[in-house]
């Protein structure tokens, strides 16, 4: 079930109370019950997946342990072993693990990409040989992207001996399919989440109210304002040919807006659940749009994502004996400052270029990661240049109008990646980037074009207190006011009016419900 | 100690190795500069890190690299 | 009291507190409106059908706008002491019908229950136009949760999104509908509650007669006629038929409920004189297979169509012959009572507590028709002789000059009327302006050219006035606290104010060089007469 919807709340105040009336010892099987009905629920021949995934996990641990377990006989018994003999077994037991842990990760993402890529390729494939192969129209299992690299996180680091195994298949399952979590991340570690998931938790009053209020403020943003200012960026974005310039600094600014209040929000009212339960979720949000630069925007954002293919991708590349061998054999020709460089910058390339089709099948996702990936590389490559102009320019760097220009700055660039991300289409961004750059048309603020973009003068009213709203919450929270603390040494008329003018808020100006026919709203003559 | 010091700061000059004590924890290195620091560092002491010794515990202070160092030279 | 107690009951009252806000917000944004004030719903109407006292109705009408203008109840009971109620909506669909009967019948047992065939020819496609559903779900009460639960049920079905859970459980929480609408609904939060009974009992009675054009007007016998100019694409017999045959498993429902309860059906046409451009015609088609319906159900059906009422389209329509206004309404419910009479049954124990209660409405309603009355008096003497009546202040201006068919008979009752000394027959050429109370003149002024003036009332009423000898754009105003109310024609112009409502109540030109005095009337002043109208009924309720 969508999380936005009373059939939602309704769900979770029934686990949370099933929950804790279960006895101690069974709570697990209780979220283990909860989760897989909440699976289910949304499709029933595509759930199969997931639990092939979770059976291939499942199994590949075993494996894992096993190769551990006669590692360790191995050791115990062969005493007469000197160091380097040491070190070769122990080799051949990481490579052994490491081969389990790789065929249980390409299984499954050989699963993903079919789902995923699979009518990408047969258009690529038809168009390239002039074939006339039909589409494939899977319909993806919901949460794939998301378990899939929690999957493979659970068996990488089994095998780099990270976590311990999990002998009860149910357990895991559980882990896999946590009902809060498992259709829009965050992406949890094995090691964090999954002994918050087995231990049992007794209610906690201020434990449960906080989740409520964590969950209330994410309806908040989600409701109040993501899907109130999608309007512009839809209506910006969907009929781009009717625009330029400067309307569409609006739809990307509307658009930056609403993707990080629609994503957070999301994860707010998922860790809200979740610590209802007794289970704390990784923060998978710090404020991103405070970032001073592209590569602490991205430890920002989406942190869990960011975190996953740092752990997968690009720190086993990069320090591969690959890499070693590459700057090796680029020492000679280029110096070894900038050897040394090369096979980082590409591991880093990469990791945005699968970024970028994590997030979508199409090139402009392709286009869009390495938009970020290339941001970064130049970002560090020129820093000495930047150093040197501020240097010269004996620009004040210590002070609050530098950390300003830095957010702006960044936050510009982010909106030029976000119109990537957007755009219908390739070459669609790139006149949209064009005609920003060459139309200025700045009248659109007074003829009433702003008003014609989806959202009347009222409702942009609306928003724009809301984002107010957001903006302040989140300069608290970024100063380390504690919000939640501070609301409850208050005296309790000011906190429950506090509480009913949030509630009422988001009930009053949220956007959601069915909405009813406006045709026949008007009156039609009879 | 010295020695370490004098790498670490050729990597990252403006970062104050000595007093910080949350290097990862708090993003003052990112994975950018570990993984200049890790390829310095195996150059330089003939050791090998590997992907399982990435852990914040492990790069959080100049202290934790040392002590990273020493246990894979006795290895 | 222990901790884990104190937390316990202040969860339960927290819990009770925001229950109560989310029902008040429910409350506020819901619309509650009333037909034609805000040209939709008739949420007012409805409801004022369930505050009625429990089996205190002896017959039910139901059907579209057509039947809500035409069909008054309290003139019904003034006549007969038949007590019923007008529980038409705008549009109202057959199946839509067969839910408000259904909930009403909770309360009411009424001996009688007419369905007005206008509703009986939408299309199959018509019939699911949510709006016109949800409408009434809403109106509906409370207590009647398993019929708006069955209404949202149906019509989410024909919309096939029966599993939007939210949509379905939308008809006892509407605020998931409506939560939005504050911004489209001007006064949504206002008159947040209605609980007394409406002494219109559902009848919406409109007060405008914008004339039919004569040329446009049809007649029974064209009406009749198949090869009526007007009877052309539209009056298909096949698509009528196939339009009938939709909505006939649900008139056999309503038939069925009709007996179930002791009530006998009866279908009815309320008369109108629209051609087929216009929705909402009739047509010798749609009566012939009305009949037939009426033959097969077994139920009695009278077509007012091509019955002499003494109609006079010309002034007793308010849109060009869809619909009827006050006038045409008195002439088709006085004939409808009359077939009641003849046809029904209708005769029941008398209820002295609940006639009391309905004498007390119908003089409220009698003092309403007063107002109803003036302002659709379309001939000049009649029109001055309402004025006398009154306690109005009048104020005339003249524009384009006096014209020539101001008689004799017209200056000396303007005189009485208005205790005006001045004559106005010799001011063909012109400009004349006089402000009267209670047959006393308080400021008049005569111009050969033009003359204007200003001035305070008694009870502070700020007007200026300007009249013009040449007749052109707003050359003769009647301007009170900045708006002005003067219908901007050629003749002679009046703007009554009424002294205890403190608005304007009727705005109407005679065009004085025309023979038959022709009446124009601006509307301007009615959405705060009808907010005054209904605050003043409200205190005397």
């Amino acid at each position: 079930m969508n999380i936005v919807s009373l059939l939602y709340l309704a769900f979770v105040a029934v686990v949370a109370l099933a929950y804790f009336i279960t006895p101690r010892r069974l709570r697990w099987v209780t979220l283990l019950v909860a989760s897989v009905a909440n699976y289910l629920s949304y499709d029933l021949k595509l759930a199969v997946w997931m639990f092939i995934t979770s059976v291939t996990i499942y199994v590949g641990g075993l494996l894992i342990d096993r190769q551990e377990q006669k590692y360790a006989a191995q050791i115990k018994a062969r005493t007469d072993l000197d160091r380097s003999g040491k070190r070769a077994l122990k080799k051949q037991n990481e490579r052994a693990k490491r081969r389990w842990a790789a065929l249980v990760a390409a299984v499954n993402i050989a699963i993903w990409v079919i789902f995923k890529f699979a009518d990408l390729f047969i258009t690529t494939l038809n168009k390239y040989l002039s074939g006339n192969l039909s589409l494939w129209h899977l319909m993806l299992p919901l949460g794939i992207s998301f378990y899939t690299l929690q999957a493979i996180s659970y068996v990488v680091d089994l095998s780099r001996g990270k976590c311990e195994v999990q002998r009860n298949y149910f357990k895991l399952l559980l882990w896999l399919c946590f009902f809060p979590q498992m259709l829009q991340g965050p992406i949890c570690r094995y090691r964090e989440t999954a002994p918050q998931l087995y231990e049992p938790h007794d209610f906690d009053y201020r434990r449960v109210k906080f989740g409520m209020q964590r969950m209330l403020w994410g309806y908040f943003k989600k409701l109040v304002i993501a899907d109130r200012v999608v309007k512009v960026s839809e209506k910006v974005f969907g009929n781009s040919g009717n625009y330029q310039g400067l309307v569409f600094v609006i739809g990307a600014l509307a658009y930056t807006i609403q993707i990080y209040a629609d994503f957070s929000g999301g994860m707010d009212i998922i860790s809200g659940a979740a610590e209802i339960l007794g289970v704390n979720m990784p923060v998978n949000f710090e404020r991103p749009y405070f970032s001073k630069s592209i590569s602490e925007y991205w430890r920002r954002w989406h942190i869990t994502l960011g975190a996953w293919f740092r752990d997968y991708v690009f720190y086993p590349l990069s320090i591969s004996k690959w890499a070693q061998k590459l700057t090796t054999s680029l020492r000679k020709r280029l110096g070894p400052n900038i050897a040394k460089m090369i096979p980082t910058y590409l591991a880093m390339v990469l990791v945005w270029m699968l970024n970028g089709i994590w997030h979508g099948a199409g090139w402009q996702f392709v286009a869009f990661g390495m938009y970020q990936g290339i941001l970064i590389v130049l970002g560090m490559q020129f820093e000495p240049v930047f150093d040197w102009v501020i240097a010269k320019l004996k620009i004040n760097t210590s002070c609050f109008s530098w950390r300003l220009w830095q957010m702006l700055r960044t936050l510009a660039l982010i909106m030029g990646g976000r119109i990537i991300f957007k755009a219908s289409g390739l070459y669609e961004a790139m006149r949209i980037g064009w005609s920003i750059l060459k139309v200025h048309n700045i009248w659109i603020f007074t003829d009433g074009t702003l008003f014609k973009l989806g959202l009347n003068a009222w409702e942009l009213f609306l928003l724009f207190v809301a984002v107010l709203v957001l903006l302040t919450v989140s300069i608290l929270q970024e100063k380390g006011y504690h919000i939640r603390e501070a609301i409850e040494r208050q005296n309790l008329v000011f906190r429950w009016l506090l509480y009913i003018a949030a509630i009422a808020t988001v009930i009053l100006f949220g956007v959601y419900g069915p909405s009813y026919d406006a045709a026949g709203f008007v009156y039609a003559g009879f | 100690m010295e020695e370490l010091l004098k790498i670490l700061s050729g990597i990252c000059p403006k970062v104050d190795f000595v007093n910080e004590k949350k290097l990862i924890d708090d993003g003052i290195l990112d994975s950018f500069d570990i993984i200049s620091i890790v390829n310095e560092l195996n150059e330089h002491y003939d050791i090998e890190i590997d992907v399982d010794d990435l852990e914040p515990d492990n790069f959080n202070t100049v202290e934790a690299m040392l002590e990273l160092i020493e246990k894979l030279q006795n290895e | 009291m222990s901790l884990r107690i104190k937390r316990a009951v202040g969860a339960v009252v927290f819990l009770l507190l925001v229950v109560f806000v989310i029902g008040w917000i429910q409350n506020a944004v819901t619309p509650k409106y009333d037909w034609p004030v805000h040209n939709r719903r008739s949420y007012k109407s409805i409801r004022g059908a369930f505050v009625e006292p429990g089996n205190s109705l002896d017959a039910i009408y139901l059907g579209t706008s057509q039947t809500f203008c035409s069909i008054s109840p309290m003139d019904i009971y003034d006549a007969s002491h038949i007590r019923s109620y007008n529980l038409a909506s705008i549009g109202q669909r057959v199946p839509v019908a067969y839910y408000l009967l259904k909930g009403i019948l909770h309360r009411q047992s009424p001996k009688l229950v007419v369905i007005d065939a206008s509703g009986f020819f939408y299309t199959e496609e018509e019939l699911l136009v949510p709006g016109k559903w949800e409408e009434m779900v809403d109106s509906l009460p409370m207590s009647c949760y398993r019929e708006k639960l069955d209404m949202m049920k149906d019509i989410a079905v024909m919309q096939n999104r029966q599993d939007d859970w939210e949509y379905l459980i939308s008809a006892l929480l509407p605020l998931l509908r409506y939560h939005s609408d504050y911004r489209v609904e001007e006064d949504a939060f206002q008159r947040l509650y209605m609980s007394q009974p409406y002494q219109r009992k559902g009848y919406v009675a409109t007060y405008d007669f914008i004339a039919v054009d004569p040329e446009e007007i049809r007649t029974a016998e064209a009406m009749l006629d198949v090869n009526d100019a007007y009877a052309n694409d539209d009056d298909n017999r096949e698509v009528l038929e196939g339009c009938i045959a939709a909505n006939e498993p649900y008139l056999e429902k309503l038939r069925d409920l009709c007996r179930e309860h002791g009530a006998e059906l009866a279908f009815m046409k309320v008369p109108v004189c629209a051609n087929t451009r216009a929705r909402g015609y009739w047509s010798a088609n749609k009566h012939a297979l009305t009949q037939a319906m009426a033959d097969r159900l077994g139920v009695k059906f009278l077509d007012m169509c091509y019955e002499d009422l003494g109609m006079d389209w010309q002034f007793d329509a308010f849109d060009g012959g869809i619909h009827v206004n006050h006038r045409g309404a008195r002439k088709i419910t006085a004939r409808l009572l009359d077939w009641m009479q003849q046809e029904f049954d209708l005769s029941s124990e008398p209820n002295a507590k609940v006639d009391t209660e309905w004498d007390h409405q119908s003089e409220i309603w009698a003092s309403e028709v007063e107002y109803l009355d003036l302002e659709l008096e379309h001939e000049l003497l009649g029109f001055l002789d309402r004025v006398q009546k009154g306690d109005y202040t009048l104020f005339t201006t003249v524009s384009g000059g006096i014209g020539e068919y101001w008689s004799d008979e017209a200056q000396q009752r303007f005189r009485e009327v208005t205790g005006s000394t001045l004559d106005l027959r010799d001011a063909e050429n012109a400009a004349y302006i006089g402000v009267s109370s209670h047959g006393a003149i308080i400021e008049e002024r005569r111009d050969s050219k033009a003359c204007a003036i200003e001035g305070t009332l008694a009870d502070g009423l700020r007007y200026k006035a300007t009249s013009n000898k040449a007749y052109g754009k707003r050359s003769g105003m009647v301007d009170i606290w900045g708006t002005d109310y003067a219908p901007d024609a050629r003749g002679i112009h009046f703007v009554v104010y009424d002294n205890n409502l403190r608005c304007v109540v009727d705005a109407i030109c005679f065009d004085t060089s025309t023979e038959q005095l022709k009446a124009v009337q601006e509307t301007r002043y009615q959405y705060v007469m009808r907010q005054k109208l209904i605050e003043y009924v409200h205190r005397r309720m």
